[in-house]
């Protein structure tokens, strides 16, 4: 019998919650428009497309790669600027909390079935991310431009399974004149989306796991973000559970800020010495040896 | 080294926030919203 591990409940209702409420703008899926007002000069922190009709903030990929691709823009400031704050702030709780692609990943991995855990090559496909956020989002449209100057969100076009389902799907739904110039593109999209969806109810996240830019530029700071996983050395008895516990598949207990490492917090759930913990760390605070006692004292009752 | 790891997130934070005012002040808000609000064809499949 495969053994269930407590999961952070509260994560998923955060979830589903800040979906809701960051893409607030319901008229717009009635109505098949978007919401034009000027909070949507802000980047949000996760994969939420603009032009889903309730978003009411920007994606802050799909604003770099805007930036990137005007004329106008020599080095993408403000959006670099948003991913820093971002980063620094959050690191990967960003995929953890604020992402409704990742949100719905974890809902369809709810879905009873054969669950995959970790495979041959998966460590290495990591790092395929990063190939797409160097390549589609970075590359591609800073440097190639049409006559005009101006590049193509690649990314976008090709590729974002998030933009298809929160912004194509639904437009195309409300928005007979969108439907009717639909084309190859959009049925390439949707093929990915599918394969995306369908592959999550067997394997934990795989769009974030192998492919999300954005997942590739904040796993960046998980090492140097506010919020952080912290191991108290002293009442870690190494048994395993947290490496077991995790989804992403960190061993916690050896890398607390490994760059895959989604903050989702199950691990410290899990933990019978409550030797992790996570939270805002200014690194000041060291555990003092009392504390280790009390988590041992309380792990023993 | 511990000071200076510390001291990262401070410094990743406030060159950010840095960024973020210049990218204001050189009017890259403007190219953020006009993409934003109005229907990207590139990312529902159509353009």
């Amino acid at each position: 019998m495969v053994k269930q591990y407590k999961r952070n409940k509260f994560r998923n209702w955060f979830q589903g919650v800040w979906t809701v409420v960051s893409n607030g703008y319901l008229v717009g899926f009635v109505k098949g428009r978007i919401w034009q007002g000027d909070s949507k000069s802000v980047c949000v922190p996760g994969l939420n497309c603009y032009s889903c009709p309730g978003a009411l903030g920007a994606c802050p990929i799909g604003s770099l790669q805007a930036e990137l691709a005007a004329r106008e823009v020599k080095f993408p400031l403000y959006v670099t600027g948003f991913l820093l704050a971002f980063g620094a702030l959050f690191g990967r709780v960003v995929c953890g909390f604020l992402c409704p692609f990742g949100w719905v990943q974890d809902l369809l991995y709810k879905i009873p079935s054969r669950k995959i855990g970790t495979f041959k090559y998966d460590r290495l496909l990591r790092y395929l991310k990063f190939v797409v956020l160097a390549v589609l989002v970075v590359l591609l449209p800073s440097l190639v431009k049409n006559a005009a100057g101006v590049g193509t969100p690649w990314f976008c076009k090709w590729f974002c399974p998030s933009g298809t389902l929160f912004a194509g799907i639904p437009l195309l739904l409300a928005n007979p004149t969108l439907r009717a110039v639909v084309g190859f593109i959009f049925s390439w999209k949707m093929a990915i989306l599918i394969l995306i969806l369908g592959l999550s109810v067997f394997l934990y996240r795989p769009f974030c796991k192998y492919l999300c830019p954005l997942g590739a530029a904040y796993s960046l700071f998980n090492k140097a973000s506010f919020y952080r996983l912290k191991l108290d050395e002293n009442a870690c008895t190494h048994c395993g559970v947290c490496k077991q516990a995790c989804n992403m598949g960190v061993d916690p207990s050896q890398t607390p800020d490994d760059m895959e490492c989604i903050r989702c917090g199950d691990c410290v759930k899990n933990c019978p010495t409550k030797a992790l913990s996570a939270g805002f760390f200014t690194g000041r605070r060291k555990i003092q040896p009392e504390e280790t006692e009390d988590k041992i004292e309380t792990a023993v009752q | 080294m511990k000071t200076a790891k510390r001291a990262l997130p401070f410094v990743l934070l406030a060159l950010g926030a840095g960024f973020l005012v210049l990218g204001i002040f050189d009017g890259e808000v403007a190219i953020v919203l006009s993409r934003a609000a109005n229907i990207c064809l590139e990312c529902i499949g159509i353009g």
